[in-house]
């Protein structure tokens, strides 16, 4: 800003037809930054100037980065594999085969642990640079499966030890976490499994679990992903683990920005209220929100709900947002700083003009995780008929595919016909998949969906 | 600094938002008059006259005056350089300013480009120029420029005045400044800002902001920090890089 600008405050206001469309797009902020693009929008940028009420914010984050974008950061990998007795036989060969083309997939610049676990532990593998593939294959082949129960907790200690043990500056430190059962030895209570996961995650790190079969507790797993800022995978069969076991990786090469932090500061007279599916904190009237590592052409949403009280009419800024993060490629760390402004009115009849298509497909997604999440108590139960569940299931299917969530619609096919098949409870683990992956509000985005094109269709209904 | 209308926190001069709730300080506040229905003479102790070509002289009626060619308050139909809507003339808190609408030629003050979207204390006799049409400004009634009636007036070494009027009263070497300081090559264009303020006693305080000029700014040979608002009392010295003068206050005769 020119010194001019500061003495001389313009009087009266540019054209108030100029800021309605200001205010009606979609804040872009930093476009070419990093590859890193952020939208701040509120669900509606009219607000009504009377009354206290609730309105939506939406901030996404967005990975431009080029797919050859090479990376920075070493990967830092920790395999734990449950090798209790429920595991005999096929599933346990195809672990350890997918474990081999995880081995395959390193350098010789990661560090990669797999550690076996049942009541006891067995280090496996623990190398700082993965250089001799065959002998870490070769001792993969020598374990095999043994005792009866599973000292999970146990296990993810030794995971993030293990972590910390070769974790440097600039490590993409992970664990991978694969199960078919339930904790049944040492700790069990859920509240230690939070708290460790919310460790592993303030320590750098982050848990992806993969559910195998239909014994292990899905709210369990997914927990421990989301709080320390993992996936969740549900495999129903054991043939499965490889390809997910290969999907995971990859997302982590593929990772373009981490340690993102985002800061949301509501002004005066608006309050956030919850912010959905993320791990968050509040410190000096700040909401601090801790996100996943973003991956190549990835979309990350945080979707909140403000509250606000009346305002005088006009048009004034709600929060602002801001976010740091680590370029992978580069190890550079960068900042995003946006804000969300509304133009409070008295004339309800101008609302409907303010609706931000954007912000609805996001709230639709997440509407459809709540309503997925009764779904599958009702398969559970029984209370819903297998006719009845399947008919929700596609209704929200619709609903997925027109909000743009395409792998989460597909999934819900998957579910649609288990549940044809009969097998209920395999439906209700895909479904919490499904449920985590929209919690977690990530999305990949196909190159030719620009966000751009997505907010003018909305606007054209 | 400006105090928010809405939460009546202070803001630094260059926050764009309200730094508690939020206001955006640039649009008219709540309650307030459209500025086009306000009378001049709510906004200024004198009357301002506008000499336009080949039409005389036309009084200022309205707090917000547009000029253009096919819209506003003083048409100008027949330069075909003036933009349909192409300035503003503005009086708000004792001073009357000059702004340009963005229009397609620009407009000149005394022979100056203003930038567009920006505000330039208008003094007695200045020459705005719209297209190929020169208007000048005249005040009227109120205080004269050059006789000495009561108010603060910056004295330089071989002891002339000038006026400071109320408002933002720009110091610099460019002709568009209320205080034109030709003679030193120091001085930067837009140099510092005189703001004249009145309190809500009926006093005035004046305030000296340095904008950043490479010379820098002084009040009683003590340099000022830019971009910062410091008060100035009657009979200080004030200097601009090598320009110095005395602030001097003429009060009232009392009865």
């Amino acid at each position: 800003m020119s010194p001019i600008d500061e003495i001389s405050a313009p009087i009266g206001m540019p054209d108030a037809n100029l800021w309605d469309d200001h205010l009606l797009r979609d804040y872009h902020f930093s476009k070419e930054v990093h590859a890193l693009e952020m939208t701040v929008a509120l669900f509606n940028s009219f607000i009504l100037h009377q009354s206290a009420g609730e309105t939506f914010l939406l901030v996404d984050l967005l990975s431009h980065e080029k797919p050859r974008a090479g990376r920075e950061s070493p990967l830092n990998l920790v395999l734990l594999l449950d090798r209790s007795h429920s595991m005999f036989g096929g599933p346990f060969m195809e672990v350890r085969k997918a474990a081999q083309v995880v081995i395959d997939q390193l350098t010789g610049r990661d560090s990669l642990t797999v550690i076996a676990f049942d009541q006891e532990l067995k280090v496996v593998v623990s190398s700082k640079r993965v250089l001799n593939k065959e002998e870490a294959k070769r001792r993969l082949e020598d374990i095999d499966v043994q005792g009866g129960s599973t000292d999970l907790h146990e296990a993810l200690k030794a995971g993030l030890r293990e972590l910390r043990e070769y974790s440097g500056e600039n490590t993409l430190d992970k664990i991978v976490l694969l199960t078919d059962g339930r904790p049944t030895h040492g700790k069990t209570e859920d509240e230690e499994f939070f708290r460790l996961a919310e460790t592993i995650r303030d320590k750098g790190g982050s848990v992806s679990s993969v559910g195998v079969g239909l014994d292990y507790n899905e709210d369990l797993l997914g927990a421990i992903s989301r709080l320390s800022g993992g996936a969740f995978y549900h495999s129903s069969r054991p043939r499965e683990i490889k390809k997910i076991f290969k999907k995971e990786i990859a997302h982590f090469l593929n990772v373009s920005h981490r340690a993102i932090e985002m800061v949301v500061t509501p002004r005066r007279w608006v309050k956030v209220k919850e912010i959905f599916g993320l791990p968050h904190r509040f410190e000096d009237g700040r909401h601090i929100i801790e996100l996943p590592d973003i991956e190549k052409f990835t979309e990350q949403t945080v979707l909140a709900t403000l509250q606000y009280e009346p305002h005088q009419m006009g048009i004034f800024r709600l929060v602002d947002v801001q976010v740091k993060y680590l370029h992978a490629a580069t190890g550079v760390e960068g900042e995003l700083s946006g804000f969300a402004a509304g133009r409070f009115v008295e004339d309800p009849t101008v609302i409907k003009r303010g609706k931000n298509p954007r912000v609805d497909k996001a709230l639709l997604r997440r509407n459809v995780k709540s309503d997925l999440i009764s779904t599958i108590r009702g398969i559970r139960t029984r209370v819903l008929s297998r006719d009845e569940a399947q008919q929700q299931l596609r209704d929200y299917q619709r609903t997925l595919i027109l909000s743009g969530a395409t792998k989460e619609a597909q999934e819900l096919g998957e579910a649609i016909a288990q549940l044809a098949k009969g097998e209920e409870e395999q439906a209700g683990k895909t479904l919490a998949q499904s449920t985590f992956s929209l919690e977690r509000g990530k999305r990949e985005i196909s190159e030719d969906e620009t966000p751009d094109e997505a907010a003018e269709e909305g606007e054209a209904e | 600094m400006s105090v928010c209308p809405i939460c009546g926190t202070e803001n630094a001069a260059a926050e764009e938002w309200c730094t508690s709730c939020g206001w955006l300080p640039s649009q008219p506040a709540p309650g307030a008059t459209p500025r086009d229905e306000v009378g001049i003479e709510q906004e200024l102790s004198f009357r301002a006259f506008l000499v336009l070509p080949e039409r005389g002289m036309v009084p200022l009626r309205k707090a917000r005056t547009v000029i253009g060619r096919e819209f506003g308050d003083i048409l100008l139909p027949e330069d075909l350089n003036v933009s349909r809507i192409h300035l503003a003339l503005v009086a708000e808190g004792g001073g009357l300013y000059v702004e340009d609408l963005r229009s397609s030629n620009g407009t000149l003050l005394n022979g100056v480009k203003i930038p567009p979207g920006r505000r330039y204390l208008l003094s007695n006799g200045d020459v705005i120029t719209a297209g190929d049409s020169a208007i000048k400004v005249e005040f009227k009634g109120g205080p004269d420029e050059g006789a000495e009636g009561p108010g603060l007036y910056l004295q330089d070494s071989a002891g002339k005045r000038i006026r400071l009027r109320p408002g933002n009263n720009t110091v610099g070497r460019l002709p568009l400044n209320s205080v034109t300081i030709e003679e030193s090559p120091y001085v930067a264009r837009e140099h510092a800002v005189l703001s004249m303020e009145r309190t809500p006693s009926g006093l005035f305080f004046l305030y000296l902001t340095d904008l950043g000029s490479s010379n820098g700014s002084f009040i009683n040979q003590k340099p000022v920090p830019a971009h910062t608002r410091i008060r100035v009392h009657p009979n200080d010295e004030v200097t601009f890089a090598d320009v110095t003068y005395r602030v001097i206050e003429i009060k009232a005769e009392e009865d």
